[in-house]
């Protein structure tokens, strides 16, 4: 029985930390970048602008390559806090840019890991993602 | 040593290297739509027809960081070229280079960027209603000879964005040959006199909610008769955008064709639209159309009504119904005082 117990304890202690490490902390939602990129922060208004394709090449005339994780809760932090619009409007905003050939919706991932990928090997780029899973790429604060 | 070096490169395979699949972003959309005379006047479908209106593929490609191909490809209506159904179309292709976030250079087939829809036109998506402003976008379906300006033009542009005093502002600049009044001559391949239309818009953000814009084209027309003729025409326009409360949209358009031969032809037309999302999905609307081809013949005008709501069923998927109710007084071209209400509806999907 207590052999039992034991092993009860260590397959839920398991669980736990296999479960925990696909879930995002929110607090940890935030902006990566790929390492070479000069500025290590920006303002939140320029953030919206970059999401919203407004602002399209770093001062040094570098093209932004972005891209966003789609994966809770850093996207409901995307939404509320970044672009400013809910999931349908943000969708109806691009569908209108992408369509009349005005530019090219921001990338978009299914995980943490493939955004970090993307912004350790596209010049350029900046990933609303999540912190804590870097993979090389480097942590740009909204101010 | 030449002889060896010939060797050399004939035993070398040449190869095509294949293009990154990340450097191309493939979009597109689908409309299917739906229309009948539900009451009036014998105009419109009076059959009720369903239509395979468009699919469409926009393909963007970027061979360099600053490069940019992009490209709408359609087809309408059921295309059958073998039976000569249907349309196949570039809706444009041009290249855009980027030089800074203020300079762009396009070469290319374009849409005209004249005032809000002109060119999101066609992607059904993009659109709350069935379909674009007549009175402003199609006049000469509702009593006009001339459209304001023309769908396309094929040319050159400098384009860009930026800020000021913290209000985002864009602007484009266009050159192209113009639009051909011979049907014998293609405008996107050549011009047909020696003038270059100029199409111009301006558009700046006042607050996070309210964007307005301004914008003008200018043209020369060569008709197939020996006529000829300026084509001016000016443009405003106003967005109210939002989430919680009434969105709007508004656009006035003023202008004039001025013949050589000593006529001119003074027009007007703007159209309202007001709209308001509830609970993420449904979307009803009103839009108000009014164009009055000649200022100088009495009894001219014609208007439109739109009533319809805009369901966002799935993912960028909209079911869309609407009642259009026209109105229009005895001199008009088109309809010659016909007064008849139309029912639509469309199935639009963007992917």
């Amino acid at each position: 029985m207590k052999l039992l117990f034991r092993k009860f304890i260590v397959v839920i202690a398991a669980s736990v930390v296999l479960l925990s490490s696909h879930f995002v902390n929110a607090q940890s939602a935030g902006v990566v970048a790929n390492p070479a990129l000069s500025v290590s922060a920006i303002s939140a208004k320029n953030a919206k602008r970059i999401f919203l394709g407004k602002l399209t090449v770093w001062e040094d005339g570098t093209p932004i390559r972005p891209c966003y994780v789609d994966v809770e809760p850093v996207i409901s932090t995307f939404y509320k806090n970044v672009v400013k619009r809910k999931k349908a409007q943000y969708d109806a905003y691009w569908n209108k840019k992408v369509f009349s050939g005005e530019g090219v919706k921001p990338t978009m991932f299914d995980s943490a890991t493939s955004a970090s990928d993307f912004a350790v090997n596209n010049k350029g780029a900046i990933c609303f993602s999540d912190t804590a899973v870097l993979g090389g790429a480097k942590v740009v604060s909204i101010q | 040593m030449h002889r060896i070096l010939l060797a050399i490169a004939m035993v070398l395979p040449l190869s095509a290297q294949a293009v990154p699949l990340d450097k191309f972003d493939i979009n597109g959309y689908f409309s299917f739509e739906y229309e009948k005379n539900v009451g009036g006047d014998e105009e419109g479908d009076l059959n009720g027809s369903l239509d395979a209106d468009l699919v469409d593929l926009v393909i963007n490609f970027r061979p360099t960081d600053k490069l940019r191909i992009a490209t709408d490809f359609t087809w309408e209506h059921g295309a059958a070229s073998e039976d000569g159904r249907g349309n196949v179309a570039v809706e444009y292709a041009f290249a855009e280079y980027t030089l800074s976030n203020l300079v762009k250079v396009r070469a290319g087939k374009q849409f005209t960027h004249f005032g809000i829809y002109n060119e999101i036109h066609t992607a059904k998506p993009a659109t709350l209603t069935v379909k674009e402003p007549l009175s402003t976008n199609k006049n000469n379906k509702l009593g006009s000879d001339i459209r304001f300006y023309p769908r396309w033009g094929n040319g050159l542009a400098v384009t860009g964005n930026s800020d000021w005093n913290d209000r985002d502002f864009d602007y484009i600049v266009q050159l192209t040959n113009g639009e051909d009044e011979d049907e014998e001559i293609n405008p996107f391949e050549e011009d047909d006199n020696t003038h270059k239309a100029v199409t111009a818009r301006f558009r700046i953000n006042i607050t996070d909610d309210l964007r307005l814009g301004a914008s003008t084209y200018l043209d020369r027309l060569d008709f197939e008769s020996g006529e000829k003729a300026d084509l001016t025409s000016y443009g405003v326009q106003a967005e109210w955008t939002s989430y919680d409360i009434v969105s709007i949209e508004f656009e006035y358009v003023v202008g004039e064709v001025d013949y050589d031969s000593g006529t001119t032809v003074e027009r007007d037309a703007y159209t309202i639209m007001f709209s308001r999302a509830f609970a993420g999905w449904i979307t009803p609307y009103f839009r108000y159309e009014y164009l009055d081809p000649n200022d100088d013949i009495d009894d001219d005008d014609a208007n439109l009504m739109i009533l319809g709501v805009n369901l966002l069923v799935d993912t960028n998927m909209y079911l869309k119904f609407e009642i259009d109710r026209f109105d229009s007084e005895i001199n008009n071209d088109d309809l010659a005082g016909a007064d008849y209400t139309e029912f639509k509806a469309s199935l639009s999907i963007g992917f």
